[in-house]
């Protein structure tokens, strides 16, 4: 299983195993970064934006490019940076190994 | 003007006082504080205890009109919201991403629940309904629908978030709370903005914002900043040394009262003088009565701003502000605001908000049919005359 390294809102490191097949929100949540599971989430199926992330720039090329709904979510986040994904939006495989994420303020 | 939202450009610089300021600063004398006006008047006191009464001014006064909500420097940047469920309705109250200021119901389109439950001005472009996560932005698009295929043919453009009829100008944020009835925001976006614009309302900022919630009639917290008759006796311990015991000028504007008093040791030939609001607000005050309904205050230092929302004949939430030119910095200033906003607050809840509720407690006896006004309260009766006359009831 990839190995992650997530930081949370308030700084702290975490090292989490990812599923494969899991999208990140979900391995997140599995990984015990309960804050990306927002009251009024839309429960992953990127309609809400609650679970938004910054992906560290070194690691975004290994990424598949924001498109569709997900940007248009992000365009209105008031905290979008370049490198700003939707955690639900993104497919934990071998290929994350490594990947570190960082959780965005809460919407 | 019936838009449902538009801008009142901010001024970068405070304009000159307008005609109105300029006649009342004029009408300011220093003379002999015994030369004050000789009248009585009489005034039905069930205007305060009777719930039909209240049905009607809600039904005309706070619906179908422009209400002022909120002040702007409490949505001080682009991408803000906020909720306000004082005035018998949950309205939404956004400043987008261009910075205009809009409201709506505040329910969502699809189950109908109530959308935003944040009372504070929070910062995000995106408000997500809590049950099904239903999405919409600051301009109450519906940008989010999760599992949107199980709606077949829904159209977001038919599932906008209810528009308000809203209004920013002079600093305050109006809305017609009546999805259903088109408002008249014209002395709101007129001649009410010209009036806030010269004290530089709009540039405020928000020191400090309270709630307070009363047992009293909207109109007796009016009528006590209507009148400086009860300022050497009420306000004995607190305020009383700050002003002469002398009748305030007053002009009104459209249904709204303009009135002002000179500071202890006011001069008449400052009239002659003064062009600015900055020359003027060390020496007295202006204060005006919006219907409704709020109450605007100037001092030396800050301007204060409360907001009336009746919740029954008997009931009242008072929203206050203490709005500052700028937020203090050095810790001389803090503690002079903050020595400010003690004293106001308690002269305002312990005084004349009290006294509101002793009024209420009055008239609900019925044992006084009529009150009486003298010399120096007859702008209270101008409050109830222009009221009566939006009503279309006689006083």
């Amino acid at each position: 299983m990839p190995r992650l390294n997530v930081v949370t809102r308030s700084g702290q490191k975490v090292t989490i195993e990812g599923q494969t097949g899991a999208t990140l929100k979900e391995a997140l949540m599995a990984g015990g970064i309960d804050e990306i599971n927002a009251l009024n989430s839309c429960g992953g199926c990127c309609s809400c934006g609650t679970c938004h992330v910054y992906i560290d720039a070194a690691d975004l090329p290994r990424l598949p490019a924001v498109q569709g709904q997900e940007d248009d979510l992000l365009s209105i986040h008031d905290e979008r940076k370049p490198n700003s994904r939707l955690s639900c939006q993104i497919c934990v495989n071998e290929d994350l190994h490594n990947l570190t994420v960082t959780v965005a303020p809460e919407l | 003007m019936t838009t449902e939202t538009s801008t009142i450009d901010t001024p970068v610089a405070i304009p000159a006082l307008t005609k109105y300021q300029l006649e009342i600063v004029r009408m300011l004398k220093d003379g002999d504080p015994n030369d004050v006006p000789r009248a009585v008047s009489y005034l039905s006191t069930d205007i305060y205890s009777s719930p039909e009464r209240f049905l009607l001014e809600r039904q005309r006064l706070f619906r179908g009109r422009p209400v002022p909500i909120e002040v702007s420097a409490a949505l001080p940047k682009p991408k803000m919201y906020m909720v306000n469920d004082d005035y018998g309705t949950s309205i939404l109250l956004t400043r987008d991403d261009q910075g205009v200021a809009r409201a709506f119901a505040n329910v969502c389109r699809h189950r109908c629940v109530q959308l935003s439950r944040e009372k504070e001005a929070k910062s995000g472009g995106l408000i997500v309904c809590p049950y099904h996560a239903w999405t919409y932005n600051l301009k109450g698009n519906l940008v989010g629908v999760p599992r949107e295929d199980v709606f077949p043919g829904l159209d977001r453009n038919n599932h906008k978030l209810v528009p308000l009829e809203c209004v920013e100008a002079g600093g305050l944020i109006y809305v017609n709370p009546d999805p259903a009835s088109k408002a008249d925001f014209t002395w709101a976006s007129g001649a009410l903005a010209d009036e806030f614009n010269a004290i530089g309302l709009p540039l405020q900022t928000l020191y400090k914002k309270s709630r307070f919630e009363i047992a009293a009639n909207w109109k007796f917290v009016h009528d006590a900043f209507l009148e400086s008759y009860h300022v050497p006796r009420l306000h004995s311990k607190s305020l009383a040394g700050m002003f002469a015991d002398r009748a305030t000028a007053c002009v009104e504007i459209g249904p709204h009262i303009l009135q002002s008093s000179g500071r202890v040791g006011y001069q008449s030939d400052t009239g002659s003088t003064v062009t600015t609001f900055a020359q003027f607000r060390a020496k007295g005050i202006f204060s005006y009565t919006v219907i409704s309904s709020a109450v605007i205050i100037t001092s030396p230092t800050y301007i204060n701003v409360m907001l009336m929302a009746p919740q029954s004949h008997d009931k009242t939430v008072v929203n206050y502000y203490m709005l500052v030119d700028r937020m203090p910095q050095t810790e001389a200033e803090i503690a002079r605001c903050e020595k400010s906003m003690n004293l106001m607050e308690r002269v305002t809840s312990e005084e004349d908000l009290w006294v509101a509720e002793l009024g209420t407690i009055g008239t609900a006896t019925g044992a006084v049919p009529q009150m009486i006004l003298g010399g120096m309260e007859q702008d209270v009766m101008r409050f109830h005359r222009n009221i009566d006359q939006i009503l279309g009831v006689r006083g």
